[in-house]
């Protein structure tokens, strides 16, 4: 009993690892205030589920989960490719409204607010996953995986290049690095590992509607990066593991169900506040949010 | 050295949030008396949570007006899902942790979700604001209406009886108004009527009014208006501010106070409706007058109750039914809600036969500021 409630918050620390580095690679990074990185999540989701539901093996619908959210990705970089700060979160916001519609009114291919259940459980090389541990030890892997392949590209000239495009786009550009290439890149490899971590979260939830991927799904994410800071994986992972667990004591506590239910919001609020306050860079940030 | 201290408290902020999971679970009771507990879970944060708090208040109440009887004691451990599977997935390894075999659960997606691990875990799940098809299994009940047979009832009864040939459908845009939306229209169709508009609205809309000019341009005969929250007491309210003064045709939840008063009965002349025999300002029996006297005594803050609210009260009862007389096991349990038909709850007579709950349902119209009984649905 202990082992299942315990891998299940173990395996939504490595979804939300996953979609929460991806996301410190945009914002941190590359200086994107990207608000539409939960609809690559819901791309990521939706064509997993949908090619799983189809027959398709497990392999192809997670890595076709990566590539569409990362070609979205990097579609959605040229039309924003000039917008910064407000203006790109704006923008960005908008196209995860736009990809919120048309999960919830495309309803001949997604089913609408129907959604899709039965999505079924990982078959990989003719290891399933059904079972929750074995799925605990697939999503880990994914994570690791995910995790080291971010750090590699963040400790690389190009996430270099990233991070100087972050301090000073002008100057850059200047030293002859082309800007657009470089932001579209960390754009379209952020949306990659969201894509990936929606294709986890579909498999594992076997069932996914367009609720699952509104602006409140985006929130914790946020919170993660900021509160871990903004330019490091380190303090992204910790703060992962903390936000997921965090509200999970009140369960045990033994509050009344009308507290604890809007005492795990206030958590959140308080700590992002605390944070903010106190902390603008996060526990381990290297940038300030601006 | 600030950096230093951030090193370190951080982890350790980490191995305290650890153990204060940990040490609860850990921390085993001693071997007690067998305590019969039922959880809950229940949507007590997010868009729906007024319908949550009225189902929480619902099956409190019945909780301790039965343990005020009973010689053994139930205790109803509520947890709340946020309409989330991840926290409701979270929620229920937690009521397993105290191995608890039966479980209430609200809403569409958590509860396909926890149906998939329940019907696995032999844990009975009793389903309440759960109108999803796919929700199925041994161990799942439904302890809602269902939409499409609100649907069907409604679509037969205005293409039949109302003679309307011209149907407009507004609908809300989740899975409630999108079953109804599609079993609504095949029956109508199915009895030559013509669905001549389908138009949506969201559950917060402020503004229909483009959905409400789009579905009068066709003329219809009668405007089907099916959903919940703030959205449908907009629509209903724009529907007669654009003249519509035709027939009108609406599924249960707009009996609900929270819909019916907000919407006003005058904004609501010449609509029909499906409800349950539940009025908590004008009770029809002495059962369901108690029942409103509790609650108005246990709840004195919340708005009267409504059918979610009794649904509630008659669920948790018939489970406290079934657990007393056929045994604290989720099997048991089972067999015990499939044999049990005509047990009376403040609703009338309910049967769970088909793991479907079935309770009486009436055919209501407003007419001039009143709500007339037309018939009662007997299938």
């Amino acid at each position: 009993m202990i082992e299942a409630y315990l891998i299940h918050l173990i395996i939504l620390i490595g979804i939300y690892l996953i979609l929460a580095i991806s996301l410190q690679l945009a914002m941190g990074f590359s200086g994107l205030l990207n608000l539409g990185h939960i609809a690559f999540y819901c791309i990521g989701a939706y064509v997993s589920a949908l090619l799983a539901l189809n027959g398709f093996p497990f392999w192809l619908c997670f890595l076709a989960a990566g590539i569409l959210a990362m070609i979205f990705g990097f579609l959605l970089s040229i039309p924003t490719n000039k917008l910064k700060g407000d203006y790109l979160a704006l923008a960005t916001l908008g196209f995860s409204f736009v990809v919120y519609a048309i999960a919830l009114n495309w309803a001949s291919l997604t089913r609408g607010p129907l959604g899709l259940p039965g999505i079924p459980k990982p078959v990989l090389f003719g290891i399933s996953f059904s079972d929750n541990f074995s799925f605990l030890v697939l999503t880990l892997v994914i994570a690791l995986i995910s995790f080291l392949i971010i750090k590699k590209i963040v400790s690389s000239p190009f996430g270099k290049a990233l991070e100087a495009t972050r301090d000073d786009e002008l100057a850059t550009r200047v030293l002859g690095k082309n800007t657009f290439k470089l932001k579209s890149m960390a754009l379209a490899i952020s949306a990659f590992f969201a894509g990936v971590a929606g294709s986890l979260y579909a498999h594992y939830i076997t069932f996914i509607d367009p609720s699952s991927f509104t602006l409140l799904q985006l929130i914790p994410v946020l919170c993660i990066v900021i509160i871990g800071g903004l330019a490091s994986l380190k303090g992204t992972a910790i703060a992962t593991i903390i936000l997921v667990l965090l509200p999970e004591p009140l369960r045990f506590i033994g509050f009344p169900s009308s507290i604890v239910g809007p005492a795990r919001q206030i958590i959140y609020a308080l700590i992002l506040l605390l944070i903010l306050i106190y902390r603008p860079k996060g526990f381990f940030g290297k940038v300030e949010l601006e | 050295m600030a950096k230093k201290i951030w090193t370190w408290l951080v982890p350790l902020i980490v191995v305290i949030v650890i153990l204060a999971i940990a040490i609860p679970l850990s921390m085993k009771k001693p071997a007690e008396k067998e305590v019969i507990k039922i959880g809950a879970i229940l949507f007590l944060t997010g868009n729906q949570a007024v319908l949550g708090e009225e189902i929480k208040n619902g099956l409190v109440l019945a909780n301790e007006l039965d343990n005020e009887k009973a010689e053994q004691k139930i205790e109803l451990i509520i947890e709340d899902s946020g309409d989330d599977p991840n926290k409701a997935i979270s929620a229920y390894n937690k009521l397993r942790l105290e191995k608890i075999p039966i479980i209430i659960s609200s809403g569409d997606q958590v509860s396909y979700v926890l149906s998939s691990i329940t019907n696995k875990d032999k844990v009975l799940l009793l389903g309440t604001a759960a109108d999803s098809q796919e929700i199925l299994g041994d161990y799942f009940f439904r302890g809602s209406l269902r939409v499409q047979k609100e649907a069907r009832i409604l679509g037969d009864y205005a293409v039949k009886e109302l003679n309307c040939k011209r149907i407009g459908v507004i609908y809300i845009n989740n899975i409630y108004g999108e079953s109804f939306r599609k079993v609504f229209g095949d029956t109508a169709r199915k009895n030559t009527g013509e669905i001549v508009s389908e138009e949506a609205f969201g559950i917060a809309d402020t503004d229909v009014k483009t959905q409400i000019l789009k579905t009068m341009q066709n003329n219809p005969d009668c405007i089907s208006a099916s959903g919940f929250g703030p959205g449908l007491n907009i629509l209903f309210k724009q529907l007669r501010e654009y003249g519509w003064n035709g027939i009108t045709i609406s599924p249960s939840p707009i009996t609900d106070p929270y819909q019916f008063k907000t919407i006003g009965i005058e904004n609501l002349n010449n609509t029909y409706f499906l409800a349950v025999d539940f009025d908590a300002e004008n009770p029809s029996n002495e059962k369901i007058k108690e029942f409103v006297d509790r609650y108005k005594e246990r709840f004195p803050k919340s708005p009267l109750p409504g059918k979610f609210a009794a649904i509630a009260y008659d669920n948790y009862n018939i489970l406290a039914w079934a657990i007393r007389e056929c045994g604290y096991d989720a099997e048991k349990v089972k067999n015990c809600l499939l044999e049990a038909k005509d047990k009376q709850g403040i609703l009338g007579s309910i049967d769970f036969s088909t793991h479907e709950l079935k309770i009486p349902l009436y055919l209501k119209k407003v007419e001039n500021g009143k709500i007339i009984t037309i018939k009662a649905i007997t299938e």
